[in-house]
């Protein structure tokens, strides 16, 4: 494990350190996209707001919203016509205890079920299928080529480092795990320090963005082999702020909200600064190029602080958790 | 003698099933509050609340687990 982690450090350390000396030295230009918002009514039934949004995906038709709170998959279409909802709140087949992200990979989504410690597999309507446990409290997934399905989870930070990134095979055996976490003792700096954004790349590969104190983007193939880092250019700032960590004042350097990605571009949705000097989410999306230089900002006209990026479409959930859909170019 | 040696083993019997079954309690005790501790630094993040007020809440999940365990 040991000299995994160090190898792992040393070709990213590499690639970050090759990116930078080419990478940023001249600025590229820089264009920006008002989006507008398609005033789509997402409401089930009943309700137009979701108690606690935690994931937006979409495939070719439908967009998935997943509300924590509620413990329950919402479809809508990309008109945003309701479709249906499913699960409830338990441990069988079909229930989640705070589900927290979804895939879907040919006719099956692929769920973390997190308090239940597993991954369930269901079909398009809910049904259930199978799945497996896992030996942590599973976060966000990908699932790649080959039934490989990537899994993150924020680690605890009490015995020290651990991975924070692991691959299972459609059976649920362990293939392999990467990303040792950040750990210091301190679990509220190395909360924030460890709060990672998975997405899927368009390389059979996954990305890892970290929130703050680190412009790196970790990226790792299906057999857990770490690939070039995108170094991300200056253009997209840090925002520095003071938090009371441990009785003391800390400075954090913040990087993103939330990431996606989507036609070789990862989109970092920026924080943003808020009127009692503390950081929040932001209303632009930065979109950013495989060497790392924003090519594109994308204005929102809301605060946002989840996204999904599909073509010129942005699926978001907004500050009131409402769904919403920008479209660039849009006014 | 045969008497001293049973009188101690059974001394060291009773001992270790009073040192044995508070520690059991006791280590269901402290995973409850571990769990209840991830619960509610998992809810922290997913309120999406800005990150002066997420310390806050990770801090009082910190405070949260520091009474759980010495509770018990």
């Amino acid at each position: 494990m040991m000299k995994k982690s160090i190898s792992l450090m040393a070709v990213g350390g590499l690639a970050l350190a090759l990116m930078a000396g080419r990478g940023t030295s001249g600025r590229r230009p820089v264009h920006r996209h008002p989006a507008g918002d398609l005033k789509l009514d997402f409401r089930t039934d009943d309700d137009a707001v979701f108690s606690r949004p935690v994931s937006i995906s979409h495939d070719r038709d439908v967009i998935y919203v997943i509300d924590a709170e509620e413990n329950e998959v919402r479809v809508f279409s990309k008109a945003g016509t309701f479709i249906r909802a499913f699960g409830r709140k338990g441990q069988g087949p079909g229930e989640f205890d705070s589900p927290a992200d979804l895939d879907v990979s040919g006719d099956r989504i692929y769920v973390t079920d997190r308090f239940n410690k597993r991954i369930q597999v269901l079909d398009r309507k809910g049904g259930y299928l199978g799945g497996f446990k896992v030996p942590f409290t599973p976060d966000q997934i990908c699932v790649l080529s080959g039934g490989r399905i990537i899994l993150s989870h924020l680690p605890l930070g009490i015995e020290g480092r651990e991975p924070m990134v692991h691959a299972f095979s459609e059976m649920g055996n362990l293939l392999w795990e990467q990303a040792n976490s950040y750990y210091s003792g301190d679990r509220v700096y190395d909360a924030f320090r460890n709060f990672v954004v998975m997405v899927k790349g368009d390389r059979e590969d996954i990305l890892i963005v970290h929130k703050s104190d680190e412009r790196g983007v970790f990226r790792f193939d299906k057999e857990g082999k770490s690939g070039v880092a995108i170094r991300v250019a200056d253009e997209f700032e840090f925002k520095r702020i003071s938090l009371p960590i441990k009785g003391s004042k800390r400075q954090v350097s913040g990087f993103c909200w939330d990431a996606t990605f989507d036609k070789g571009s990862l989109g970092l949705l920026a924080l943003d600064d808020t009127e009692e000097n503390d950081l929040g989410p932001g209303r632009e999306v930065f979109l950013v190029a495989p060497d790392g230089f924003v090519k594109d900002i994308i204005d929102l006209p809301a605060a946002v602080t989840r996204i999904d990026m599909d073509g010129d479409d942005l699926y978001a959930v907004d500050t009131e958790n409402r769904l919403r859909v920008f479209r660039r170019g849009q006014r | 003698m045969k008497r001293a040696v049973a009188l101690a083993l059974a001394g060291l019997c009773l001992l270790s099933s009073f040192l044995f079954f508070p520690q059991a309690a006791q280590g269901r005790a402290a995973d409850e509050c571990y769990s209840n501790w991830n619960r509610c630094r998992v809810n922290a993040f997913n309120m999406d609340v800005s990150w002066y007020r997420m310390t806050l809440a990770l801090t009082v999940c910190d405070v949260g687990l520091g009474k759980c365990v010495l509770d018990f």
